[in-house]
């Protein structure tokens, strides 16, 4: 057994494990698409998903207590959704909850899916080479999830402009908070001690403010697209202020070039980390397994135990990288499309 | 004489682009970066890791918390660590390829 299963370790080099291998060629016209495994991958993920989450749902209509599957999923999305969504995204979490549980669970479904070694078994029993594959050790499909990503982030924080353009009463500025700005305290009326005083300047405040900002009516949607698009960069980086026109407004350019450098950066960053850790694992465990043949044939059988030994440990940590790579990804995608959505001042 | 020419082919057909050391050159460069890129990565979590069992010991009812925050911290230091080796197997495969 051990003799006849050399060829899997001895003929297939390194980087066969991991790079992706055309299963079959679609060919249409000028277009010749090749299917590799780890599209195979994705798409097994993707039914498994289909599958799975409606039928969640529809237990979730019958029987109010969760039990069995339906509770480990329910207790993974209750953590995020309390512990990640709510505390960064605040009431806009139920908008964007679905497509964040979606890129959590699709991300840990593929990485246990390439830790299953569909592949040897799939060559032991019916001949066809490279049939699994971690996905996303693909750079592709990480790059496409940060695409997603990146789309969502910024079509998120359009939308949010929009409504407020629609509709003045979300915008957080006129919500009473104080801020910086030009309203300027008045002189005090009357002053007849410290705590009166204060009274007074408060309520001239809030006198000011009322007359001043009046709340404008709400824009019809035709307008309200441009306007929002507006909005949101206008918003990007910090406000220049009032007074000292020339240095607030360098200032405020030079943070919008690094916020636009912030844009590209942080999607690639997410999409370069999963990639590089699953890749990482991956190809460190095919070159461990595949220094066994070099001991020679009488050591063969006995560095094969240890170093097999030392690959299920490794798998171990493999697994571990697994559920935090899938966490990762998720929780600064939420931090990202919060500070685009609802940005604090 | 012969041995010569036989490596001296052997030499330029090893190094392609950049001369007769230019392989072994490229290796050692690469080498000596994954070290660099390695020693940095682990000086930077064991900092957090050391931080964050001080911050237990100091609160150990802080612990969940705290704990979550050293692996988010040490993810993010892993990702631009495997940002640098992705970018040294890339310059592998240029130099053997």
């Amino acid at each position: 057994m051990l003799v006849s299963s050399l060829p899997l370790a001895e003929g297939a080099d390194l980087l066969s494990h991991v790079l992706p291998h055309t299963l079959f060629t679609i060919n249409l016209g000028p277009i010749h698409f090749g299917f590799t495994n780890h599209m195979f991958m994705t798409v097994i993920v993707a039914v498994v998903m289909l599958l799975l989450f409606p039928m969640i749902a529809a237990q979730t209509q019958k029987n109010p207590v969760p039990t069995g599957t339906r509770n480990f999923f329910e207790a993974i999305m209750s953590y995020l959704r309390t512990e990640v969504f709510r505390p960064a995204l605040g009431a806009n979490a139920d908008r964007f909850t679905p497509f964040l549980w979606t890129l959590f669970f699709f991300i840990l479904l593929n990485n246990l899916l390439g830790m299953i070694p569909v592949s040897p078994m799939v060559e032991l029993a019916l001949g066809a080479k490279h049939v699994g594959a971690s996905a996303m050790g693909n750079i592709s499909i990480t790059a496409a999830l940060a695409l997603c990503a990146f789309f969502m982030i910024h079509v998120g924080g359009i939308t949010q402009q929009v409504r407020i353009a629609m509709d003045p009463t979300l915008d957080p500025h006129h919500t009473g908070h104080d801020h910086i700005g030009p309203h300027g305290h008045g002189g005090t009326v009357g002053a007849v001690g410290p705590e009166a005083e204060r009274d007074v300047v408060i309520s001239h405040h809030h006198a000011a403010h009322a007359q001043a900002i009046a709340v404008p009516q709400g824009m019809p949607l035709a307008t309200a697209i441009p306007a929002g698009i507006v909005r949101y960069v206008w918003n990007y980086a910090p406000h220049p202020q009032v007074g000292n026109q020339v240095l607030d407004v360098a200032l405020w350019a030079f943070l919008l070039i690094l916020e636009l450098i912030g844009t590209v950066v942080k999607p690639f960053s997410l999409c370069i980390r999963l990639f590089a850790n699953l890749l990482a694992g991956h190809l460190l465990l095919a070159a461990l397994v595949g220094m066994i043949p070099l001991t020679g044939v009488i050591m063969m059988t006995g560095a094969g135990v240890v170093v097999v030994a030392g690959c299920a440990a490794l798998s171990c940590l493999e697994l571990f990288v697994c559920f935090l790579q899938a966490y990762i990804f998720t929780f600064l995608t939420t931090l990202f499309i919060a500070s685009a959505v609802a940005p604090e001042h | 004489m012969v041995d010569m020419a036989i490596l001296a082919q052997a030499a330029e057909h090893a190094s392609g682009w950049a001369g007769p050391i230019g392989a072994a050159a490229g290796i050692a460069g690469i080498m000596i970066g994954v070290g660099v890129i390695v020693s940095g990565a682990a000086k930077g979590i064991g900092n957090i890791g050391g931080n964050a069992v001080e911050a237990i010991a100091r609160q150990p009812e802080a612990k969940g918390s705290i704990g979550t925050n050293m692996i988010i911290a040490a993810a993010l230091i892993e990702g631009f660590t495997f940002f640098a080796l992705v970018i040294a197997l890339i310059m592998m495969g240029k130099i053997q390829g």
